[in-house]
């Protein structure tokens, strides 16, 4: 009877899973499984109105000892082993994009861009730049938001380009756009040289992006926010608020504005949004008891915190065994959110895991092929 | 021109047969277009794969939602949250049916009438039997048989890295 069923109507029903479910579905039987490759039931999925689509918080090693990921389930509330042994190369993750992972290539002295899946295991490089340059920032634009492989476009301005003609090296003024719908780079316009000398190097996070403009932190203090319009082709600097005081800040999406999260030393974490006229206001503080779990120890010392967000969820960590603090949207429709301690992965299947220092993305998981690759 | 029809009945695969409201048969983009064409006069619809057991069920989902709806519009539009809620509290105690029998029913039944809140209520409540279950209860659940060689178990295992285990 039940393995029988027409697989439209089973495609709907897997439709309703997520994907470690899915997967333990497709192991059934033989008919199942041949639904669930055939079917294209992850387009219906995108479309379930609750808490399937909750990110998932994914840590990835910094130094691969072991050539893996962990993935936290937000629903289940329990953490994955993935493997990443089929990167061709050793990477740093630069951004989410929706299903899949923007990367960057560990080794290689000019930027070399690729994307992958780490649950569907599929993986590509992008191709070269039109000008060649070292640590320029990468931002990201997605572009049909809430669908698991949206159209993307990315970024890179700055940067330093090889030196030409004997002379020494030299900062790069150029912005270049890659568009996921072409598969090409197009330079897009030029900057003032500071802004250059300030997106190299000290801006490796990920960039936020509000409405036309993508923002970007520096990595360390003092903090400022470089904020690039991408309708108008120009820069901006911003200030950040106790900016000299801040021991860690991250940049966030929350609700559609621009958010601030960093923490001072001895105080609390504290989460700031950007109003109108580029004032910064006082949000929200992680919960005291909280704070004091992530960071362990006697010490207010803010150091070593990391933080990712997305409209749906800000997560503060430090390393894979440190745990997180969690704020999360309660239900997609309801502006609620609500403060959760996520313990951190210390064993998986019995198996002691090493603590490592780690990169966070909030991610949507997703087993779908796709075209991409 | 017939005149406006109030009711129409259904019969089920066992010959018997139900009086349904036309706002409950809108429900069933089937029923409904049979109704909406007016080449068709409507007697008796008989349901073939569908028994009386199952019939009864899809038409109290039918009546409940037509209701619902009609309160809405009457109310002027929005459904307040608390009536929202009301209604998925009894749909959720509607499909507190048997697995192995009313379950399948009922979901192919609102597959084949094309009722999509019912199609897609009776989807989410087999999806929910089957989250977080391991393979092994997945099949005991569903009555399913393991039809996999012992190689291609290890294969499955494998691809999905133990990680979902």
């Amino acid at each position: 009877m039940w393995s029988n069923l027409p697989f439209d109507v089973l495609a709907n029903i897997f439709s309703f899973l997520s994907p470690d479910s899915l997967a333990r579905a497709r192991s059934a039987c033989k008919n199942w499984n041949l639904c669930s490759k055939t079917c294209y039931s992850f387009n219906l999925s995108a479309s379930r109105p609750h808490s399937n689509h909750q990110p998932w918080f994914l840590g990835l090693p910094i130094r691969n000892q072991k050539p893996c990921c962990y993935a936290h389930n937000p629903v289940l509330n329990n953490w994955y082993e993935l493997s990443l042994e089929f990167l061709p190369v050793p990477v740093r993750a630069v951004s989410p994009i929706g299903s899949l992972l923007l990367l960057k290539v560990s080794h290689s002295t000019t930027l070399q861009l690729a994307i992958c899946n780490p649950f569907s295991r599929q993986f590509r490089y992008l191709p070269q730049l039109n000008i060649s340059r070292t640590n320029p920032a990468v931002g990201v634009v997605v572009l049909n938001q809430g669908v698991q492989f949206p159209s993307f476009r990315i970024y890179v301005a700055g940067g330093m380009s090889e030196a030409t003609q004997g002379g020494g090296a030299t900062y790069e003024r150029t912005t270049e756009m890659y568009d996921s719908q072409l598969d090409e780079w197009r330079i897009v316009g030029s900057m003032p040289v500071e802004f250059a000398v300030r997106l190299t190097v000290w801006t490796p996070n990920e960039s936020v992006r509000i409405e036309n403009v993508l923002y970007w932190i520096t990595s360390a203090r003092v903090y400022s926010v470089i904020g690039f319009d991408i309708a108008t082709n120009t820069w901006e600097e911003l200030s950040v608020p106790m900016a000299e005081m801040l021991e860690f800040a991250t940049l966030v999406r929350r609700n559609g504005v621009l958010g601030l999260v960093g923490g001072t030393s001895g105080g609390d974490a504290c989460i700031w949004e950007m109003k109108e006229g580029k004032i910064w206001g006082l949000k929200n503080k992680v919960p005291g008891e909280l704070g004091w779990k992530l960071l362990g120890g006697n010490k207010r010392n803010w150091d070593g915190t990391k933080c990712v967000g997305n409209d749906g969820a800000i997560c503060l960590y430090r390393d894979l065994g440190s745990g997180m603090v969690a704020w999360r949207k309660v239900r997609d429709e309801s502006s609620e959110w609500e403060w959760n301690w996520v313990e951190g992965c210390d064993c998986i299947k019995g198996k002691k895991v090493h603590r490592c220092s780690i990169r966070g993305m909030l991610i949507h998981p997703s087993l779908a092929s796709t075209c991409i690759f | 021109m017939s005149s406006p029809v109030e009711q129409i009945t259904v019969v089920s695969s066992d010959g018997d047969e139900f009086k349904m409201t036309v706002a409950a048969a809108m429900q069933s983009e089937q029923l409904k277009q049979m109704l909406t064409d007016d080449s068709i006069s409507i007697v008796k619809v008989p349901v073939e794969n569908i028994s009386t057991e199952i019939l009864v069920k899809v038409i109290e989902y039918c009546q409940k939602h037509a209701d619902h709806e009609a309160a809405t519009k009457a109310n002027g539009g929005g459904a307040s949250d608390s009536e929202a809620e009301e209604l998925n509290k009894w749909d959720a105690e509607f499909m507190k049916v048997d697995v192995e029998d009313k379950l399948f029913h009922i979901l192919m039944a609102a597959n084949y009438l094309e009722i999509k809140g019912l199609f897609d209520l009776a989807c989410q409540t087999v999806a929910d039997l089957i989250k977080g279950k391991t393979p092994k209860q997945i099949r005991k659940i569903f009555n399913l048989k393991n039809d996999f060689t012992p190689e291609e178990q290890e294969r499955l295992s494998r691809q999905h890295n133990c990680s979902f285990d």
